[in-house]
């Protein structure tokens, strides 16, 4: 079993079937099909507010071109130190920004915590045109170590942003294992608790390839879609990361897989923790972070079992990541296998 | 029938048979896969050399991202004036390059001649950091305007660019439409001319979505990797990108795909002046630029005809795009059907 990501996922039948289906008719380009055009009014159902789509074929698309229309080149963006656009987007943020800078905080579980992030803002010196200024903070949900953020902590982090004049961004490649542990409405952690944009997750939780900037203030919408062009994100054949985003929000598909994945997730908790492995931290979503002996990770792995060590937690840990796919009976034998 | 753009098709069969087949099992991530893996020796055995390959899922990155390994920041690049990069893709370049700028020349059917070139670049004064150095320059096969360089006309350009020391770029999301045309071996156009790097374009021909980035010189590959991962255009479902080059390599159905769209546009072309149009160009690919009345313009838009207006090539200009789903035999007919 490969718990090493869940990008080792397939896409999920639903996916296939919407690509399928727009295999035999031609349909105008960039963008102009009827597909396209219905996706604005499907998230903006879907986030209960007008919103603007703008779907791209990766999360890093999807975070880095968001994140140019909300910080200048010589601004910063405040986010923690384990956060997917300071670990592992290269130096994406400042080649879309035109050189803005990361300013990276720390905080439990991966996450900013508000009063740490006010207090991180109010003691920063601003030595004017020699300083790098925060003006936009992002966070993650769910978070890089598989923490949720509540509605609570979002509406925090939003009331000092708005508190300091700070955009606020949320990398959501997986918001859908945020929510289905939240069981809230989408709105409560994002536009509600004052996210200005959000890079909607797709790929990760049972898509080909597509993830989906959008953005609850509609006026980044020229700026947003200019970036994606001159970037060359654009697609021509649209309809195709159209159908992906809207076959994935239909009948609630996005949260069905996600469901499943967290489920898989706290069955592998479980049959883990009875050998012996201890949870860094609770689990919320579908990534587990796991402390245990070399002896116990080696016969894992004798199990057939893939899943990457994860050194800044310390020599002991290893993260294991479900998905949409992982079959949760398969983990349930584990337990049998393993004796 | 829609000849608006051959981007207006869907997947084509062998190509969605790919990609469907990829859809049980898991796979490692960012190009590790089986597929991906596959990837280099395929397109060396096309190319008959080796070569590196790197995908993306669209023309405008892979020729952006092919070409911020060619030039630097304050460097220049040569190209057609209406080159796809120049008039088609914003401020990409620049936006890859570091600030590189396009410097746009004539030339014939939106082909730069070997002369010309020369010339230009003979012509150009360096006035040191003042100015921007020509380092690069890129040609498309074929071109804006629906022709084909000939074997000879791109081993001249190679020629300059060598005299000069130039990099050579290929702009190739319809490199399959003139192959097709030359019937020559893919090297004898790129890499035996003096082709550094080619996008090689799959997404117009039959593909969902990806370009290939074909590097002739091996080390830039580093350098077009990072590139590619900073601009987020690494899948890490790597393998459905290569699953659809693979397909589109297997049985040289990119060359049957774009016989078949040359085929259709030679039929169009042949329809149309029956009916009273002037090609603009002899057509050698899958476009077609006309001149033609008012009239019969509303006459073929009456019948259901898609079709732009171009105005570079005068009010009475029109473009007509072919693809590989196009449907020849009622394009044959065209003539009858629409005085009917």
């Amino acid at each position: 079993m490969n718990f090493a990501s869940d990008n080792v996922s397939p896409f999920c039948p639903e996916v296939l079937e919407a690509l399928t289906k727009e295999a035999s008719a031609n349909a105008p380009a960039y963008g102009g099909d009827e597909i396209s055009q219905k996706l604005d009014a499907a998230f903006s159902e879907l986030f209960g507010k007008e919103v603007a789509v703008i779907p791209v074929a990766t999360g890093t698309a999807a975070n880095c071109i968001s994140l140019s229309a909300l910080v200048s080149p010589y601004g910063g963006v405040v986010c923690h130190h384990e956060a997917h656009i300071n670990e592992d987007e290269s130096t994406g943020v400042a080649f879309f920004t035109g050189g803005a800078k990361l300013l990276p905080m720390d905080g439990p579980a991966a996450k900013l915590d508000a009063s740490d992030l006010y207090a991180f803002i109010a003691d920063r010196v601003d030595r004017g045109v020699h300083s790098v200024s925060p003006e936009c903070v992002a966070i993650t949900q769910a978070t890089e170590l598989g923490a949720v953020y509540s509605i609570d902590e979002v509406k925090a982090i939003g009331e000092v942003c708005r508190k300091h004049d700070l955009r606020l961004f949320m990398d959501g490649a997986r918001f859908a294992n945020a929510m289905a542990h939240l069981k809230c409405h989408p709105a409560d952690v994002t536009w509600k608790a004052g996210v200005d944009a959000i890079s909607f997750g797709a790929t990760k939780n049972g898509a080909m390839a597509v993830d989906a900037i959008v953005l609850f203030d509609s006026s980044l919408k020229s700026r947003v879609e200019q970036a994606r062009k001159r970037s060359g994100h654009l697609h021509s054949k649209h309809r195709y990361l159209a159908t992906q985003l809207l076959a994935y929000i239909t009948d609630d598909v996005w949260l069905k897989n996600a469901r499943h994945a967290n489920e898989a997730a706290k069955t592998l908790a479980e049959v883990l923790k009875s050998q012996g492995g201890e949870l860094a931290h609770p689990a919320e979503g579908n990534e587990l972070f796991v402390k245990m002996s070399p002896q116990l990770a080696d016969k894992l792995r004798d199990a057939g079992l893939m899943f990457h060590g994860w050194p800044s937690l310390g020599g002991d840990v290893y993260r294991f990541v479900a998905a949409w796919n992982t079959d949760i009976v398969q983990i349930t034998e584990l337990k049998t296998t393993l004796g | 029938m829609n000849f608006s753009s051959d981007n207006i098709t869907p997947i084509c069969p062998e190509i969605l048979a790919a990609i469907a087949a990829e859809s049980d099992a898991d796979a490692l991530p960012y190009g590790a896969d089986d597929k991906s893996r596959q990837l280099d020796e395929a397109f060396s055995t096309q190319f008959g050399i080796d070569v590196c390959v790197v995908p993306v899922a669209t023309g405008t990155a892979a020729n952006v991202i092919g070409l911020s390994g060619l030039v630097s920041p304050f460097g220049g690049v040569v190209c057609h004036h209406h080159a796809h990069i120049n008039v088609t893709e914003s401020t990409g370049v620049a936006f890859y390059g570091g600030g590189a700028k396009l410097l746009g020349m004539d030339g014939p059917s939106a082909k730069i001649e070997a002369d010309a070139l020369d010339a230009y670049l003979n012509n150009h004064v360096s006035n040191g950091m003042h100015s921007v150095d020509p380092e690069c320059v890129a040609i498309t096969q074929s071109t804006e305007f629906g022709t084909i360089y000939s074997v000879d006309e791109i081993q001249a350009i190679g020629s300059v660019c060598q005299k000069h020391d130039m990099r050579l770029f290929m702009d190739g999301a319809r490199f399959a439409n003139a192959a097709a045309a030359l019937d020559c071996h893919p090297s004898e156009i790129t890499w035996k001319a003096g082709v550094d790097v080619l996008s090689f374009g799959a997404t117009k021909n039959g593909a969902l979505a990806v370009d290939a980035i074909i590097l002739f010189d091996q080390e830039l590959r580093r350098k077009t990797e990072q590139n590619r991962k900073r601009g987020g255009h690494l899948f890490s479902k790597h393998r459905y990108l290569a699953a659809q080059l693979l397909a589109y390599l297997e049985d040289d159905l990119w060359l049957r795909n774009a016989r078949h769209a040359n085929a259709a546009a030679q039929a169009l072309a042949k329809s149309l002046s029956t009916m009273g149009a002037k090609p603009a160009f002899v057509p050698q690919g899958n476009e077609l630029f006309i001149h033609m009345t008012n009239a019969l313009a509303e006459k073929l838009r009456a019948a259901g005809i898609v079709f732009r207006p171009w105005p570079s090539l005068g009010p009475d200009a029109y473009r007509f795009v072919c693809a590989w789903n196009s449907p020849i035999e009622m394009i044959r007919a065209l003539p009858e059907t629409i005085d009917q």
